[in-house]
């Protein structure tokens, strides 16, 4: 705004200059005339020159020359003459007569072409004289000597003499009219040359003086215009014309003037945009990242206090019809911190709630919050004039934070310093955060529950644990003196025991060890999925491991006439494991082949190194997994639908065992089954497991009893 | 030569009774409590050649038991046989310590006991 006002008294005295300069259009005009001038001239010279030649030349060889040439041609014809009355007279030869008659003939001829001859006046005298001398001769001489008559040789040798002497006289003339006209003719071009350079001088003069002036009028400013326009494009933002020049150039200066002001204030306009753009989308950033509402609100208030440069910024939150403000964040600039005892703005929370309570709740609602440039200005009611002043607020701003159409609260921004006017800028400024800041409390709601959520599940899964593991226990305790009391019994420690007891005897103790199992199953996989199950690694030889695991499984496999075909060439290959953990696996899958499979079976135990690792394959000639439940194979206690089907006892525990401890040495499993043709179950193992096992090994000396150990132990 | 002394701090009666009936034969003196304070007041006044400790029980528990054990120079090197449906395995770095789990068959208890009683003690088998 300063810079329009400055700008405008510049034009004045530029206008007024530019009247008293010539205009360009003049002095290209004075350019235009001097050049044609100049040609116009010089053409006429030249012209004129020209022409002076041709009439000299023209005089020359029409009039001079030829009367030079008649001259000469009439004494020729007297000669002639003269000549051939002589040989007459001497010889009297008749054919003498013969020139003589030729001469009388042609001398009046050429006498009248010489008159024909426009020529000077004396000229005319001398050729009249030529004229009378010649005719006498003939006349008084030479025609009565041919008649034969006496007459005085002297008078006709006389009138030749003096027609010689007239010849004579008429050629000098002529001939100084000759030089005088070459004369001439060596002299007009000499002039009309002189004249030209002369002309062309003056005129080159001319030419220079109008060519400085268009040069310091035109040419000059010009350059000087471009400069200021390059300094311009080159980001030389103060850069102005300040030429004097042609009103036309200086005009131009001036709009060019103009323009950069322009272009300035906007520039100027628009980098202040972009910083207000930038630091919203900071504060925006801020509000996105942190789903945390405690720590961004503090942060975005204070942000947005100093963006806005208003003196308090406050976020509350509205609860109920009568709205009682909670305070979310409160920023005041630091200038009004010092002097503004911050103690009483506490109890005002409630009263500024008044501003976005009714009717102006309507106001937030619908039109997205209202802003007072001038609180003095506006005619406010008394509840809301008596808050405001308290706040000593001179100007006001409120914008409702929402959520969907649900109002969450509002952003209050009070500025102290007197009137400002809100602008467009500003209100979108607030509206934007404002906005924001509603979805970033909508999220964070949302996260904290997902969190308290997570925390619940976490709890849950927790008390899972460690309920799975208490009862556990406790169902230990009592198994022990099941087991104890069962095996003093059969041994006969408290007396005699009859074969059917003992056979009864037997069926609990199966029974007891396989609640046992159940129990250790369950305590393992509970182990697996806390993260809780220690495994070891040390170097487990895989054929080994086989062979026990066979060796442990062909009493089980013999009761049903199963064939156990072990294919292992492995050598002393070894991987890094938990051996207990990888035997249990073997067993698991074994003593699984051997129960889902009808008596008279095969069971089969492959073994080779595959890449960095040990592959097993363990098949059978099974019942089979229909292909609809395979996807659950290794969900706990899933029992196939053909397993209940023919009453095969077990958990459904032993693949979930599985599954976790060979994901926990690094290794894959897979199964390929076809109901009612057998099973094959692939297992991939590394040869040196990176361990994904964060616990320590235990080194224990007496590792838990697992089921398989148990019921080894038990056999 | 008089039979060796064993404390059992066992607080589930049954078992006490079990590990009772299963050591008779073994000929030793079973000085059964049913909790760890009492261990610890029996272990002050009558020394002891081993001790059968059971891990869960009301007030002190096994461990602080153990700890009262090794906290007396004297009973540094005395055998003690955790019996316990817990795993004792983290345990186990002290070389006088054996751990049988519950569910134990009682042959098991009676070979572990006459190894630890048997001088000199090589570790658990």
């Amino acid at each position: 705004m300063h810079d329009i006002v400055a700008g405008r008294p510049e034009e004045a005295p530029a206008r007024a200059s530019s009247r008293s300069r010539p205009s360009l259009r003049r002095l290209l005009l004075w350019n235009l005339a001097f050049s044609l001038t100049a040609i116009l001239v010089a053409g006429g010279v030249g012209v004129a020159g020209a022409m002076a030649v041709a009439d000299t030349s023209d005089e020359l060889v029409e009039t001079v020359v030829p009367a030079r040439r008649n001259n000469l041609l009439m004494l020729q014809h007297l000669l002639d003459a003269e000549t051939g009355l002589r040989g007459y007279l001497e010889t009297g030869d008749q054919s003498y007569l013969a020139p003589f008659r030729e001469g009388r003939r042609a001398f009046p001829a050429a006498v009248a072409d010489q008159r024909a001859l426009s020529l000077p006046a004396e000229v005319d005298a001398l050729i009249d004289t030529q004229e009378d001398l010649g005719s006498r001769w003939f006349a008084e001489y030479a025609d009565p000597v041919r008649a034969g008559r006496e007459v005085e040789p002297r008078a006709g040798k006389e009138l030749f003499d003096e027609y010689r002497a007239r010849t004579e006289e008429l050629s000098e003339v002529l001939q100084v009219d000759r030089d005088r006209l070459v004369e001439r003719l060596d002299r007009i071009p000499v002039v009309a040359s002189g004249t030209i350079v002369v002309v062309v001088l003056a005129f080159v003069a001319l030419t220079v003086h109008q060519a400085v002036r268009t040069t310091r009028l035109a040419v000059r400013p010009l350059e000087e215009l471009r400069t200021t326009v390059e300094a311009l494009e080159g980001g030389d933002r103060k850069a102005r014309s300040s030429v004097t020049a042609a009103a036309e150039i200086e005009a131009v200066g001036e709009a060019l003037n103009q323009l950069a002001d322009e272009s300035q204030r906007n520039r100027t306009e628009t980098e202040r945009r972009l910083q207000t753009g930038r630091a919203l989308q900071t504060i925006i950033g801020r509000i996105h990242r942190a789903l945390d509402a405690g720590t961004v609100l503090e942060a975005t208030v204070a942000d947005l206090g100093r963006l806005l440069g208003v003196h308090r910024v406050l976020v509350l939150t509205l609860a109920g019809p009568v709205p009682r403000a909670v305070s979310l964040a409160d920023w005041s600039a630091p200038a009004t911190r010092s002097t503004a005892d911050r103690g009483p703005d506490e109890p005002d929370l409630d009263a500024l709630a008044l501003l976005a309570s009714e009717p102006y709740r309507q106001l937030l609602e619908n039109e997205g919050g209202y802003y007072l440039d001038d609180v003095a200005a506006e005619d406010l009611p008394d509840d809301i004039a008596a808050v405001l002043a308290r706040q000593q607020a001179t100007a006001v701003a409120i914008c409702p934070v929402q959520s969907g159409t649900e109002m969450l609260g509002a952003i209050l921004l009070l500025a102290t310093d007197g009137p400002r006017v809100w602008t467009h800028e500003d209100q979108r400024c607030v509206a934007e955060v404002a906005n924001e800041l509603g979805t970033a409390l909508t999220h964070a709601r949302l996260f904290q529950r997902e969190l308290d959520m997570v925390d619940q599940l976490r709890a849950l899964d927790q008390s899972k644990d460690d309920f799975v593991s208490s009862v556990s226990h406790e169902l230990r305790t009592p198994l022990t003196s099941i087991v104890g009391y069962l095996e003093l019994l059969r041994e006969g420690d408290a007396g005699e025991v009859s074969e059917d007891q003992d056979r009864m005897l037997a069926v609990v103790e199966r029974n007891t060890e396989r609640l046992l199992g159940l129990i250790a199953d369950l305590l393992l996989l509970s182990k697996i999925d806390s993260g809780h199950l220690g495994t070891e690694r040390h170097p487990v030889r895989i054929a080994e491991l086989i062979g026990d695991a066979v060796t442990t499984v062909a009493p089980l496999a013999a009761t049903k006439d199963h064939q156990v075909l072990v294919d292992a060439d492995l050598g002393d290959a070894e991987i890094e494991g938990d051996a207990g953990q990888l035997e249990q696996v073997l067993l698991n899958l074994l003593s699984n082949a051997v129960k889902f499979t009808p008596g008279g079976g095969r069971i089969g135990v492959a073994a080779h190194l595959v890449g960095e690792g040990v592959e097993l394959v363990i098949t059978d000639t099974g019942i089979g997994i229909p292909d609809a439940e395979q996807h659950q194979l290794f969900d706990r206690f899933f029992r196939s639908s053909t397993a209940q089907a023919d009453a095969i006892p077990g958990t459904g525990l032993g693949l979930a065992i599985v599954h976790g401890i060979v994901e926990r040495h690094g290794g894959t499993i897979a199964i390929d089954s076809t109901a009612g043709v057998g099973t094959c179950v692939t297992i991939w193992l590394p040869r040196s497991s990176a361990s994904s096992d964060p616990s320590p090994p235990t080194g224990t000396a007496w590792p838990e009893l697992t089921p398989a150990q148990h019921s080894r132990a038990a056999r | 030569m008089s039979p060796a002394n064993v404390l059992l701090v066992e607080d589930d009666l049954d078992i006490r009774e079990l590990i009772h009936v299963t050591l008779r034969r073994a000929g030793v003196a079973l000085h059964p409590v049913g909790s760890g304070e009492a261990a610890v007041a029996h272990l002050d006044l009558h020394p002891v050649d081993l001790v059968i400790l059971d891990i869960v029980l009301p007030g002190m528990d096994g461990w602080g038991v153990l700890r009262a054990i090794r906290s007396v120079p004297e009973r540094t090197q005395l055998p003690v046989l955790v019996v316990s449906v817990l795993d004792a395995s983290d345990r186990l770095t002290d070389p006088h310590l054996a751990h049988l789990p519950k569910p134990f068959r009682p042959s098991e208890l009676a070979r572990l006991v006459e190894h630890l009683l048997s001088p000199p003690t090589e570790g658990p088998p």
